[in-house]
């Protein structure tokens, strides 16, 4: 029975012992997953406490493991990474806001840089480097994101303004009478749609009798007349139709005509443009005048006519 | 007119005073006996310290018998630590759950049941339930011993009363409860998770998160602390109400009740004291 109770106290002694030791580690996140240590100091980190989130990009990939206000009043924050989660050169952390109610996280930002300088106005492309933050190092500091002053501060200035603009409205509407030249203009919009609507109503009247007009003399139209004209215009599309197509074949036979006398082929187009014809031509022609005006000077070597 | 009494006037009745005089004399009275029983009850106490103190040099005595009181006081208490915890951790996960308004983190529930548990409930209530159930026990064992002279039949037989009956319940108070009080953390934790993951829309991973929000090893170190307190506490406490129970089964039901009273609410002050100078060094 001793013996009995030894064992079962050493049990339970050594289970409860395990469950504490375990547990403990596991709540703060030391013994499971592997990780190494990164540095980060901010001038301010107000709230930022052990075990709040390290996001890369918004995921999470540690935790805040020791926080410290060093001698110079700079925060010196432990962050403990996970191994499966490396740092890209050129990141930023910063201490910001996660939620409403002053939680807080540490958000490591990639690079902005770019070896290339962007164009004027557009955003900077973001950089891929292939290096990555040696364990151990100390992340720079980012530009952190406005304080709730900040914020409160920006409001309180566009609330400024837009009390600025109420006061202006309510200059013109109301002390200086706009409300009542709307409400003038209102009614003279209302009477002028109002005359709108009659002209509308008298136009669609006149043009009700015009339709009634038109109904009627289609209405009395001769269909014969009609039907006789429509076939006469027929024959006449046909007269033209066979007209065309005689001037077609005329003017495709006339086009290879043309075409062989300007390939040179064939008599008339020999004889425009044979040189030769042509200055034989022309001094038949001048010895046909030079015989003529033998002729009229000399008639009767020519013309000899005898009666009997 | 005379203001120094004359010799007879000492040696006269209280009740022959005038009204005035007598009431004051009759409360000045009562304080210096009420004063002097509170003097005389830390005396005993201090004593019984020191007879505990004493007895430790006889580990031969107490040493086979601290076994069986740690089963008794811890490995037998298990059952209703554990329900205890159960209870209390679902209960408070749940109702965390449904105290959450708009644009809190669901981690926030992890985050306030590991911290009710550990800082406060944990704690105070496993040693609450201890007082009642090994405290009386302890009380009635050790009274019962009283009225019925086996205490003074230790002593008869050369055994020093002290080294065996009160040096053991007290070597297993403080170290049963700070490993029941684990138990029960680790309890509460546990179905607190599984009740968030049934009953409501906190998903397993935000409770966990929660749960590992702020955390640093010196809140269990806090929870262990008021635990061996605690447990310190009741075991010298309810043993010393039974030592000096009064004669009769009336004397150790007044003791047994006297003991979980006392004990009830020693663990609240002692609660309140150690959150008093321990619970700024808390800060994550």
């Amino acid at each position: 029975m001793k013996r009995r109770d030894e064992v079962i106290v050493g049990v339970f002694v050594t289970l409860a012992v395990v469950i504490g030791i375990v547990g403990t580690l596991w709540l703060a996140h030391r013994g499971f997953s592997r990780s190494y240590p990164m540095y980060a100091r901010f001038a301010w980190g107000s709230n930022l406490k052990v075990g709040q989130p390290v996001l890369l990009a918004g995921v999470q990939v540690g935790y805040v493991d020791k926080v410290a206000l060093n001698p110079k009043g700079f925060l010196d924050v432990t962050l403990s990474v996970d191994k499966q989660w490396k740092i890209p050169e050129g990141t930023t952390a910063l201490v910001q806001n996660e939620g409403f109610f002053g939680d807080k996280s540490i958000a490591l930002k990639p690079c902005l840089r770019t070896t290339a300088l962007p164009k004027p106005g557009a955003p900077a492309p973001l950089c891929y480097p292939s290096t990555f933050m040696p364990t151990g190092d100390t992340i720079p500091a980012g530009v952190p994101s406005p304080s709730v002053d900040q914020l409160i501060g920006r409001v309180d200035s566009m609330s400024t303004a837009l009390s600025t603009v109420v006061q202006a409205v309510r200059l013109q509407m109301v002390q200086q009478g706009g409300i009542k030249d709307l409400r003038q203009t209102i009614a003279s919009t209302n009477a002028l749609v109002a005359q709108l609507n009659q002209v509308a109503a008298d136009q669609s009247r006149g043009l009700t009798l015009t339709l009634n007009t038109l109904r009627r003399s289609v209405s009395a139209l001769d269909s014969a007349a009609i039907d006789s004209t429509v076939h006469n215009m027929q024959a006449a599309s046909a007269n033209m139709n066979a007209l065309t197509r005689n001037l077609q074949e005329t003017s495709t036979h006339l086009n290879s005509v043309m075409a062989k006398v300007e390939t040179g082929n064939g008599t008339v187009a020999r004889l425009l443009d044979d040189p030769g014809v042509y200055n034989e031509l022309r001094g038949s022609l001048a010895r046909l005048d030079s015989l003529l005006a033998d002729v009229k000077a000399n008639p009767k070597r020519y013309i000899n006519v005898k009666v009997f | 007119m005379s203001t120094t009494l004359r010799r007879d006037d000492r040696h006269r009745p209280t009740s022959s005073l005038p009204l005035p005089q007598r009431y004051a004399v009759y409360f000045f009275r009562g304080m210096a006996r009420w004063g002097a029983g509170l003097f005389e009850e830390i005396g005993r106490r201090v004593y019984f310290l020191r007879e505990i103190f004493r007895a430790l040099g006889e580990p031969r005595t107490y040493l086979p018998l601290t076994v069986a009181q740690m089963r008794t006081i811890g490995v037998d208490s298990i059952p209703l630590v554990g329900i205890v915890a159960a209870f209390i951790g679902a209960v408070t996960a749940y109702q965390t759950t449904f105290q959450l308004f708009p644009g809190v983190q669901l981690s926030v529930v992890g985050w306030i049941t590991r911290q009710s548990l550990v800082l406060e409930l944990g704690p105070l209530l496993t040693a609450l339930v201890l007082a009642g159930r090994v405290g009386a026990r302890m009380t009635a064992e050790i009274g019962t011993m009283r009225v019925t002279e086996q205490i003074d039949a230790l002593e008869t037989l050369a055994y020093d009363p002290v080294a065996y009956l009160v040096v053991p319940r007290t070597i297993s108070g403080l170290t049963m409860v700070p490993l029941l009080t684990i138990v029960a953390i680790a309890t509460g934790i546990v179905f607190g998770g599984i009740t968030v993951l049934l009953a409501t829309k906190v998903r397993l991973a935000d409770y966990t998160s929660g749960l590992r929000l702020t955390f640093i090893p010196f809140q269990i170190y806090y929870a262990l602390i008021k635990a061996t307190l605690f447990g310190t506490a009741i075991a010298l406490i309810c043993s010393y109400e039974g030592y000096v129970a009064e004669t009769g089964a009336e004397g150790v039901g007044r003791s047994t009740a006297r003991a979980v009273v006392i004990s009830s609410v020693v663990i609240l002050l002692l609660d309140a004291l150690t959150a008093l100078y321990l619970a700024p060094k808390l800060a994550a």
